[in-house]
């Protein structure tokens, strides 16, 4: 086939004219009109657990108040690392936001074999949501705190705890060591493992961001720590903080929403806004109410600082490891 | 109690019945059609289960899975291809009985023992599962340890043609089942720097790729050497009345078969590792060694129709025992329910009676009414599956193919997992070709990580190796795999074989 040289020619002119016309009657400035086309929300775990289904809420929320469509995109694997090297190497326009934990900025940078990506690499936007965690130990344990369990470990009886997570097993081992006790600790896949363990007595201690708030309330477990650098909600308001109790090493999680780095000012205000509007909204805030978690909005930059010092805490501890 | 009504209420809402109802119909059909087994249609169908209420979900793949035991006999009788491995031994009298014209007959006795075994099989399940539970959570790592142990032993021994081929598939899959970071190092292994690999490989991936892309693959290949499919050979069905019906005197003659059967099937479901194929087989064996007339099976008879399908379909009830009370799957079927309940953000163990008691009780009544729905549908369109085995690959395969990329996307987080999902397909490929049992290999898969972690936990908690003798029951259980390694390496392989 003979091509019409002249109607190729023409053709980039037509859409060129199309577009013009585009913008002629949708708006006056093209800075202003973000967002103009649908914006990928990257989720960093699974679908199906927390972080996707606060996610999607969220998703659905931004859509109404942006007037674009927010599309949760499946980025899953490494506690959130899949998603937040992604993000470093995404484009800084706004159309490419992610949602992960505070772990995943804190402390996988800091103990990462090869580092990818760091707190530096996102701008973090919000958090939406923190979780419960505690050290908790079966209700007929003859351990009523953590000072009780490290002197009977002393005392020469063998002492366990079941972490589900890399950072909580680290911060159980931390403070073992600064006991200077053994505490064995097997690591189980996700907290529910956690509870048959406890609740069988084939371990001590166990470490949890909030699924053993229904136990609790039926009376089968008793939390002797938080491991927040806050107090707990109730009904274990009155439990100590691990900083109370002296020592200098806290840990818990936070569902957040982050961008790539070097955000343009008026984009970040307008996905600041939206964001705000959607974690303060019914359905998120019923979802936290449901899921025993604490409603902890935060802006960016109380986040970004947060975040940084919990990644400077980890260090230190890397470091106390490495002696 | 309170549970157990809130369950039951739930489990007869019009749109978990309906789910149910939806779940049989696809189990049957994608049973009867050659080459479409029934885990392969659960691997499937995971995923669209996401948007699902838990138990919804969970009601709908039961259904699929029921349906799918039996729907394997439409083909095995009409065309000698066993639509399903579990009915390989169905074709064996069932084929004769179509030859000689009794295809209702035939038919209508597998759907009718199937049936059975299966009611009898949950019976077992919801009256023994919940005490069981009770005793499940005394068990610590060593005691979770030898039951593994226990199981591995059957799956390696088991499976496949040769005990070394079944060895070398189900190690291949431990293999694969330890990329991702090591669970007590927290150390990256296996993943090559790759980012993605530190979750590990999806079991998504893995178990729709291997399941059934794999298929898709075969199919490929055959349609390009333009191998003759399935379809013709089928036979018709006679006009006689008597040969369609399933009389009085053919019940006289089933009913001791079934009742033989429904107890092997249900044991043999209630031991972790055992397959359904196996049940099958032995139900079968069972049948003619109690037969007064075993120089007729093969041939023709009844009991080797219902022999079968009420031994196979035994195991479907009995099999979510181990994954109720251990959260250990005891086939490939109850691993991808356990990857379901997964999703709906349940854990599978001796918990779910305590947390979920509720969705426990209303699967309880949704696996009758499974049943039920298999009896109804299989009656009364019996004929019409009987077309499903004839549905043309050119448009069954590429929608299977289509069902393989959007499922391990949803399920697998992702386009690595689609990725997965076709290496997989391709490796599951070659194993067919080359003769490995898949199932050894998914079964490595799932049960390598539970084994790697109750050992470790248990070398963590104990101090030395006389520690173990507080552990009764993992020496017990050491001793009895030690025995079943005797036992099934003495046995003359071709009974298991086929």
């Amino acid at each position: 086939m003979k091509w019409n040289m002249r109607a190729v020619a023409r053709m980039p002119a037509i859409g060129l004219c199309a577009l013009v016309g585009t913008s002629v009657f949708t708006g006056p400035a093209l800075a202003a009109a973000y967002p103009d086309k649908p914006i990928t929300m990257l989720v960093g775990f699974r679908a199906g657990g927390g972080v996707d289904t606060v996610g999607r809420l969220i998703a659905k929320h931004m859509e109404q108040t942006l007037g674009q469509p927010v599309v949760a995109t499946a980025k899953a694997g490494a506690g959130g690392g899949v998603l937040a090297a992604a993000l470093a190497k995404a484009k800084p326009d706004g159309y490419t936001i992610g949602i992960a934990v505070t772990s995943t900025w804190s402390f996988n940078p800091v103990f990462a074999k090869k580092k990818r990506y760091g707190v530096d690499d996102a701008t973090l936007l919000a958090s939406i949501a923190r979780a419960q965690c505690a050290i908790f130990v079966a209700a007929n344990s003859p351990y009523n705190s953590l000072k009780e369990a490290f002197a009977a470990a002393r005392g020469g009886k063998a002492l366990s705890a079941s972490s589900p997570a890399p950072p909580a097993t680290f911060l159980l081992r931390h403070l073992a060591g600064q006991n200077g006790v053994k505490l064995r600790v097997v690591n189980v896949k996700g907290t529910p493992a956690v509870i048959p363990q406890i609740l069988g007595g084939h371990v001590d201690l166990g470490w949890s961001g909030g699924h053993h708030i229904p136990y609790l309330r039926k009376g089968e477990v008793r939390v002797i720590a938080a491991t927040d650098d806050r107090r707990l909600n109730a009904p274990s308001q009155d439990v100590q903080t691990l900083k109370e109790m002296g020592y200098k090493i806290s840990f818990c999680g936070a569902y957040i929403m982050a961008a790539p780095k070097g955000l343009p000012g008026d984009v970040k205000a307008k996905l600041d806004t939206a964001l705000k509007a959607a974690i303060g909204s019914g359905p998120v805030q019923t979802f936290i109410e449901r899921r025993k978690l604490a409603g902890n909005y935060q802006g960016s930059e109380a986040l970004t600082a947060e975040v940084r010092a919990e990644a400077a805490a980890w260090a230190k501890v890397k470091a106390g490891l490495k002696k | 109690m309170e549970a157990v009504l809130e369950g039951l209420a739930q489990a007869f809402t019009p749109v978990t019945l309906g789910f149910v109802l939806f779940g049989v119909v696809l189990g049957i059909a994608v049973g009867a059609i050659p080459g479409l087994s029934s885990p392969m249609a659960i691997a499937i169908a995971v995923p669209l289960t996401f948007y699902m209420s838990p138990l919804a979900a969970i009601a709908f793949l039961l259904g699929v899975n029921k349906g799918g035991e039996f729907g394997g006999s439409i083909s095995a009788i009409l065309l000698n291809t066993p639509g399903t491995p579990e009915a390989a031994a169905t074709a064996l009298d069932g084929y004769p009985l179509a030859r000689q014209g009794k295809a209702g007959k035939a038919l209508k006795t597998a759907l009718y023992s199937s049936v059975a075994g299966d009611t009898f099989s949950d019976v077992v399940l919801i009256l023994v599962a919940a005490p069981l539970a009770v005793i499940a959570l005394k068990m610590g790592p060593p005691e979770l340890l030898g039951v593994l142990i226990f199981a591995f032993t059957f799956v390696t021994a088991l499976l496949g043609k040769s005990m070394i081929k079944g060895l070398i598939a189900a190690v291949l899959g431990v293999l694969i089942s330890m990329v991702g970071i090591d669970p007590e190092a927290a150390i990256p292994r296996l993943t090559f720097d790759v980012l993605e690999l530190e979750d590990g490989l999806s079991f998504a991936g893995v178990a729709i790729g291997l399941l059934a892309f794999s298929e898709v693959v075969l199919q490929i290949e055959r349609s390009y050497l333009r191998e003759s499919g399935a379809g013709d050979g089928m036979v018709s069905f006679s006009r006689s009345r008597e040969d369609n019906a399933f009389t009085r005197r053919d019940f006289r003659q089933v009913r001791g078969t079934v009742a033989r059967s429904a107890v092997i099937g249900t044991v043999i479901g209630a031991i972790p590792g055992l397959g359904t194929s196996l049940a099958g087989f032995l139900g079968y064996g069972a049948a003619m060694k109690a037969s007064k007339h075993p120089e007729e099976f093969g041939k023709g008879r009844l009991e080797g129709v219902a022999a079968t399908e009420a031994a196979n379909s035994a195991v479907v009830g009995s099999n979510l025992i181990p994954l109720l009370t251990l959260g250990i799957p005891g086939n490939v079927a109850a691993a991808l329910l356990a990857g379901a309940f997964l999703i709906h953000g349940i854990t599978p163990g001796p918990m779910i009676f305590r947390d979920h008691a509720a969705l426990v009780y209303g699967m309880f009544g949704c696996l009758i009414v499974a049943n039920l729905m298999n009896l109804l549908v299989g009656s009364v369109g019996l004929r019409i599956f009987a077309l499903a085995v004839r549905a043309p690959r050119s448009v069954v395969m590429p929608s299977v193919a289509l069902l393989c990329i959007t499922g391990s996307f949803v399920a697998g987080g992702g386009l690595f997992a689609v990725a997965t999902m076709m290496v997989f397909g391709i490796l599951g490929y070659l194993m067919r070709k080359l003769d490995f049992s898949i199932i050894a290999f998914i079964l490595g898969f799932i049960l390598g990580p539970m084994v790697e972690r109750s050992l470790r936990h248990t070398v963590i908690l104990l101090d030395d190796a006389s520690d173990l003798l507080g552990h009764p029951f993992l020496i017990l259980m050491l001793a009895l795999s030690a025995i079943a390694v005797f036992w099934l390496g003495r046995r003359p392989r071709g009974e298991l074989r086929r």
